[in-house]
């Protein structure tokens, strides 16, 4: 078997699992896991792959809708299929009897636990509103080519 | 046992509890590559006093693509 260059299949989950810092360490809380959270925009917003941090700013409002947004239930960690490393929430991102009246269409995907409220990923689905409903976002197949977030 | 009409089934609506019977009640489907999105509609006189979204994520975009250097 010959040596082949490669990206490690592993490094990409351990990054996933925040092992690595190539910078200055960030000081991390703890060893568990972070929490993530799930924050809904306006559609007349601007949140894409500039977005460094959660901000308030042209996030929704209304009738329970709590500012910040919604926690992502995290119980299945990173895992490697192939020399893809994947993770997805392990249940769907839910808001009940609301009320968001403005037209939304995106979902900032940000972690709560990190001071700075750190982007991870925005994710778009077509203007719309709620009134007096339901939202439920329910996530992907966790696989290396449907999963949330994929490291190829 | 029968219903009587004081059982009648009530929905909660911006009008608050009304009975479901005397809405119009309508859904529809958008279709992307990336999500599908099912959402139903409670109308009362053309106005709409409920409406919920379920929005399923198909392939979500974008994957992040890590890319090896060379020397």
């Amino acid at each position: 078997m010959a040596n082949s260059q490669a990206m490690c299949t592993s490094f990409k989950q351990d990054l996933l699992n925040g092992l690595h810092a190539f910078g200055t360490s960030v000081v991390r809380a703890g060893t568990g896991a972070d929490t993530f959270k799930g924050a809904l925009y306006l559609a007349t917003g601007s949140v894409g792959a500039a977005t460094a941090a959660y901000s308030a700013t042209n996030e929704v409002t209304g009738a329970n809708y709590t500012a910040t947004g919604a926690t992502v239930t995290n119980a299945t960690a990173p895992t490697t299929s192939g020399t893809t490393a994947f993770w997805t929430p392990s249940a769907s991102l839910t808001w009940t009897t609301v009320t968001l009246a403005t037209a939304f269409d995106a979902l900032l995907l940000y972690n709560s636990t990190a001071a700075g409220k750190n982007s991870v990923a925005v994710y778009t689905f077509g203007s719309q509103t709620v009134t007096a409903g339901n939202l439920t976002l329910t996530m992907p197949t966790n696989d290396s080519s449907t999963g949330l977030l994929r490291l190829a | 046992m029968a219903l009587s009409s004081e059982d009648e089934p009530l929905i909660y609506t911006t009008l608050g509890n009304i009975p479901v019977s005397g809405l119009d009640y309508s859904t529809y489907w958008e279709i992307t590559d990336d999500t599908i999105k099912f959402t139903e509609v409670y109308k009362q006189d053309e106005e709409i006093v409920k409406s919920s979204s379920h929005i399923y994520f198909l392939k979500p975009t974008p994957d992040l693509n890590l890319f090896q250097g060379e020397f």
